[in-house]
């Protein structure tokens, strides 16, 4: 029962369903004021975030899992996480918080921060668009 | 004269008739020999002229620099009042203060450049008197600091550990390095290798469907206005100055949109190792300065863009690489 056992987790949820991160992979909780889109980017990515001379960029898991948001207005929100030394952020339909869990109890809808760059990290193919034609 | 002539038999005329061809025939090779001689100036005045504007170029950038040991000595000042203010007295040598760096190195380098200075003088506690040496070096398009103490311990104390890191960061954040060597328990050498001047590109900004973006103007020859070509637009290329130039829609490649082209675009030619490709753009914004920033991991599939950069307004600029929007089935 000692808090050393227990692991911190940021609950962040789009549209019906809630999803859970890391504490230590957490930076901050930005409100999106502006953000520009990247064109050619997979269409999960939903633009770049500008802050302090670099960009974040932003993903919606919404696109990823295909989850569909019907009393959900735009998100506002997004979760600034550090993996593999890069800052992403990930769109958030409510204010996130924070839990701890006991390790053995198991828990749906972890995300796994480095599995989750590796599978959405832009691939170095070409262009998808030239097959299109 | 002409009543002369007509006079004259044909016969007659024929001798002056060569000899006035002669005439100008020479006249015409004189010509030619002044011209081609003109062109032989020419040339060497425009070779001239390229390596005044190549040393220009250099002057430039050398008088941007500032001498390193101006650095040094701000440091010095405040590190030699805390030594002072702790009763210890400290020697402090400096080889190759005229080294010269770029200004905003120069700015990033004095927070820590003072922290390690500080700990040094801070951490030799037991030793009433000590010695720094600082040593700075040209090494290709790098600058190589040695600081070199008989002060500090191998070994770091927590604080110490905290500060390092920033000095750390702060000097990777300047594509550098920082290295810890320690000899015999006696000496401890910090290394720290920094970039003379941080690469600067030339950018000339552009504007498709709302979206700005940037492209290096190396490649470029000139921009002409698309509104002199009307067959631009079923043709997809342009006569200019008798050479036959194909144009590619930026927007079209880019953003996928075909149907709205303005009229009022501009087609950037780019000039890439003899030939000639076109782009059209909505708008064009001007040319800017700056230091193009990579894509991290995440982002470096993406590329059709060399890099990006956030402008001044706040406003990500993403850099297209021409090479890549004219190769094959883009």
């Amino acid at each position: 029962m000692s808090e050393e056992l227990q692991k911190s987790y940021c609950v962040f949820g789009i549209g019906e369903r809630e999803f859970l991160i890391p504490k230590e992979n957490v930076i901050q909780v930005l409100e999106i004021i502006r953000i520009f889109p990247i064109p050619g980017s997979p269409d999960y990515i939903v633009g770049a975030l500008p802050v302090k001379g670099k960009i974040i960029p932003a993903i919606d898991l919404a696109k990823v899992y295909n989850i569909e948001r019907l009393n959900y207005s735009e998100s506002k929100l997004v979760v600034i996480i550090d993996v593999k030394g890069e800052k992403i952020g990930i769109l958030s339909d409510t204010t996130p918080f924070f839990v701890n869990f006991e390790p053995d109890i198991v828990v749906e809808d972890i995300i796994e921060p480095d599995k989750l760059f590796e599978k959405l990290k832009v691939s170095q193919k070409p262009s998808e668009k030239a097959n299109d034609k | 004269m002409i009543n002369k002539t007509s006079e004259l038999s044909s016969s007659e005329l024929l001798p002056i008739c060569i000899e006035e061809v002669l005439d100008e025939y020479l006249n015409f090779l004189k010509r030619i020999q002044e011209i081609s001689e003109s062109i032989e100036e020419f040339s060497r005045n425009l070779k001239s002229l390229s390596r005044e504007i190549q040393h220009l170029e250099e002057y430039l950038i050398e008088i941007k620099m500032i001498p390193i040991g101006k650095l040094f000595e701000e440091v010095f000042h405040k590190v030699k009042e805390m030594a002072e203010e702790s009763g210890k007295v400290i020697e402090i040598e400096v080889k190759g203060a005229e080294i010269k760096i770029d200004p905003s190195i120069f700015e990033a380098l004095s927070q820590p450049f003072f922290y390690i200075l500080r700990n040094i003088v801070q951490q030799g506690i037991e030793k009433p008197a000590g010695y720094i040496k600082i040593n700075a070096k040209k090494k290709g398009r790098d600058i190589v600091i040695k600081i070199k103490n008989n002060l500090f311990p191998p070994e770091f104390s927590i604080s110490d550990e905290m500060d390092f890191l920033t000095v750390k960061k702060t000097i990777s954040k300047l594509r550098g390095t920082v290295e810890i060597f320690s000899e015999n328990d006696e000496e401890t050498t910090f290394t720290i290798k920094i970039p003379q001047s941080l690469d600067v590109s030339i950018l000339l900004i552009f504007r498709s469907l709302n979206l700005e973006f940037a492209v290096p103007i190396t490649h470029i020859e000139r921009i002409v206005s698309a509104e002199d070509f009307p067959n631009l637009k079923d043709e997809k290329m342009i006569n200019h100055r008798n050479r036959v130039i194909p144009v590619k829609y930026f927007s079209e490649i880019f953003l996928q949109q075909t149907d709205k082209i303005d009229e009022k675009s501009y087609i950037i030619i780019f000039n890439m190792f003899g030939t000639r490709k076109g782009l059209l753009v909505e708008d064009i914004l001007g040319y800017e300065e700056v230091v193009i920033q990579s894509f991290g991991k995440f982002l470096e599939g993406l590329n059709q863009y060399s890099g990006y950069y956030v402008s001044a307004e706040g406003i990500p600029r993403y850099v297209i690489n021409p090479l890549r929007i004219f190769e094959e089935g883009i």
